[in-house]
C-alpha cells in the first residue's frame, strides 16, 4: 500500500477511532460486534480511491460505520430495501468536531509517549530500537541480547497492547487534557 | 477458514505485521498472508489499522531522530518525559547508531484491494452499493464476487443476473466478467443475465464487450446484446421495453408474447411455490403484461382469465389447465 495512504489512514483514522467505537457503544454496539465493523471500515476506506483527497477523515470514518451498519441490517432482514433512501450517509454527520475530539500534532506526540511508556519495560526498549533508532531486528536483538524470535514477538505485542490503547475513548481525552 | 473473532483477527494481524517487519518473512509466508488478507475484509482491516499504528507512532520518531545519543545521556530527554527507554538501550542505541547499522524496513505492498460476496437465495433480490458510489442489484438465486482494485473494479457474476449502475471513474473501468466474457464500463448502468446465454441490456450511456478472438463491441443505451458462441447480437429497444427487462429490480416481472410455459418457468425459478401448466397447447398461448413476482398465484389467476384457463392448488403447487 502506498505510504501516503497508511500516513493518511495513521492521522485522519486512527485519532478518531476511540470516538466512533464510543458512539457505537452508545448504539449498543460492542464487543465483537464493534470491532468487527471497525476493522471493516479500516479495509473499505484504505481501498477507496485517491481517499488521502478526504479532507474529514472522521466524517468519513463515520459514514464508512453507518454504511457497513446499514449493510449488515439488509443482510439481516431488518429493514426493507425501500427504506435504503433514508440511509443516505452524507447527511449524517455534523461537520464540527470540537476541540477535544481533534488530536492536533503535539497532543499526538503526547499521546504516544503516554501510551509507549505504558508497555512493559522489554517491549517498550524493542519499540524504541526498531521505531525510534530504525534498527534492523538483529541490531535490536543483538543490543538487547535476546533473540530475534523475541523481537518480533514483542513487536506484535507492542502492536496489540498500542492498538487496545487506541481503542479506549478515555485514553485519547487523558492525553488531550494534559 | 474458520472465522476467528475479531480478537483474535487483531492478535493474528499484529503477529503478521511483526512477521513483514522482520525482514525475514519468506516469499511462501507472504503469500500466506496475502491469502489471509483476502480471506475476509477484517483480515485486511485489522492489519491496515495495525500498519497505520506503526505510522502513528512517526511523530514522536522524528523528534527522536534530532537527540544526539551519541555524546551524551541527556538529563532532561528531549522528546518528554513521557517516552523514556532503559538507561541500557540509551547507551546501546547510541553504540548502535555509531556503528551506523540503521536499517529503514518496508513492508510488503500487499495487493490492497477491497473484496466481497454477494449471493442471493430464490425469491430474494438485492441491492448494494459499493465503497466507490456504484450500485449493484442482484437477482434471485445469483452470486457476484467484487473485487474493487485501485487500478479496476472486478466483478465476476458467477451466476444469475445483476444491475450494475456504474460510479464515474475514468482511471479505473468498471468491469463485470460472466464465462470470460467482459463488460466494461466507465460510467453507465446495465445489466448481465447469465442464466442461459450471456444477456446484456444497457439503461444508460455505454459499455464495451469483449469476447475470447472476437473484436470489442460498443453496445449503447436501449440496446440489448446477446452473446454466445463468440459474436454478439445487438437488438435495440425502446424505453417500455428496457423497463421490462430490468423490472425485476423492482419485483416485479414484464411479459410482453412470452409464452405461458416461458412465464411460468421465470416465476418458478424466483418462488418456491411451483407453478404447472397442465396443458401443452395452454402452455404455448402467450402472455402480457407486469406481475409482482413473489405471487404467482395472482399471475396465475390473470393469466388463466387472460387465456380461458382455471387454476387450482393442489399438493402446494399451482395448476393451470383448461376449462
Amino acid at each position: 500500500m502506498a505510504d501516503n495512504v497508511m500516513r493518511w489512514i495513521a492521522d485522519n483514522l486512527l485519532p478518531h477511532e476511540a470516538e466512533v467505537r464510543g458512539w457505537l457503544r452508545k448504539r449498543r454496539t460492542a464487543g465483537e460486534d464493534e470491532d468487527d465493523l471497525v476493522q471493516e471500515a479500516y479495509c473499505r476506506i484504505a481501498a477507496v480511491d485517491d481517499v488521502i483527497a478526504v479532507r474529514n477523515g472522521r466524517a468519513y470514518f463515520f459514514a464508512t460505520i453507518r454504511n457497513l451498519l446499514m449493510e449488515r441490517a439488509r443482510r439481516e432482514k431488518i429493514i426493507k430495501f425501500e427504506t435504503m433512501a433514508e440511509f443516505d450517509v452524507s447527511s449524517i454527520i455534523d461537520e464540527n468536531p470540537s476541540a477535544e475530539r481533534v488530536l492536533g500534532g503535539k497532543n499526538q506526540l503526547e499521546l504516544v509517549q503516554r501510551m509507549i511508556d505504558s508497555l512493559p519495560a522489554r517491549c517498550r526498549d524493542v519499540f524504541f530500537l526498531r521505531k525510534f533508532q530504525q534498527l534492523g531486528q538483529r541490531e535490536t536483538a543483538a543490543l538487547l541480547g535476546v533473540s530475534e524470535n523475541i523481537v518480533e514477538k514483542e513487536v506484535a505485542r507492542g502492536m496489540r497492547l498500542l492498538l487496545a490503547m487506541m481503542a479506549e475513548p478515555e485514553c485519547n481525552h487523558a492525553a488531550v487534557r494534559q | 477458514m474458520r472465522r476467528l473473532t475479531a480478537s483474535q483477527v487483531q492478535a493474528a494481524a499484529a503477529d503478521w505485521f511483526a512477521r513483514t517487519l522482520s525482514g525475514d518473512a519468506t516469499t511462501a509466508e507472504l503469500h500466506q498472508l496475502e491469502a489471509w488478507l483476502e480471506a475476509d475484509p477484517r483480515h485486511r482491516g485489522a492489519f491496515i489499522r495495525t500498519q497505520a499504528m506503526w505510522h502513528f507512532l512517526d511523530a514522536p520518531a522524528q523528534a527522536a531522530a534530532g537527540q544526539d545519543l551519541a555524546s551524551e545521556i541527556p538529563d532532561e530527554p528531549p522528546v518528554s518525559q513521557g517516552w523514556r527507554p532503559s538507561r541500557r538501550v540509551l547507551l546501546g542505541g547510541a553504540l548502535a547508531i555509531a556503528a551506523s547499522v540503521a536499517a529503514i524496513q518496508i513492508i510488503p505492498d500487499v495487493l490492497f484491494a477491497e473484496h466481497q460476496s454477494l449471493a442471493t437465495r430464490r425469491g430474494e433480490t438485492s441491492a448494494n452499493t459499493l465503497s466507490d458510489g456504484s450500485q449493484i442489484v442482484l437477482d434471485a438465486e445469483s452470486h457476484a464476487e467484487i473485487s474493487l482494485k485501485r487500478s479496476q473494479r472486478h466483478v465476476e457474476l458467477v451466476s444469475g443476473e445483476g444491475w450494475f449502475r456504474v460510479a464515474k471513474d475514468k482511471s479505473r473501468p468498471f468491469v463485470v466478467e460472466a464465462n470470460g466474457i467482459t463488460v466494461t464500463a466507465v460510467g453507465t448502468a446495465f445489466s448481465v443475465d447469465k442464466s442461459d446465454r450471456i444477456r446484456v441490456v444497457v439503461s444508460e450511456g455505454v459499455v464495451q464487450i469483449a469476447s475470447s478472438g472476437g473484436e470489442p463491441v460498443q453496445v449503447h443505451r436501449n440496446q440489448t446484446a446477446v452473446i454466445s458462441d463468440g459474436t454478439v447480437q445487438i437488438t435495440t429497444l425502446n424505453d417500455e421495453e428496457v423497463r421490462r427487462r430490468l423490472a425485476w429490480r423492482e419485483g416485479y416481472i414484464g411479459f410482453n408474447g412470452e409464452t405461458l410455459a416461458e412465464a411460468v418457468a421465470s416465476f418458478n425459478r424466483f418462488n418456491n411455490e411451483q407453478l404447472v401448466v397442465a396443458d401443452e397447447k395452454l402452455g404455448d398461448r402467450r402472455v402480457v403484461g407486469w406481475f409482482s413476482r413473489n405471487d404467482p398465484w395472482g399471475f396465475a389467476k390473470a393469466s388463466a382469465t387472460m387465456l380461458g384457463g382455471r387454476v387450482d392448488r393442489v399438493n402446494d403447487r399451482i395448476i393451470l389447465s383448461r376449462e
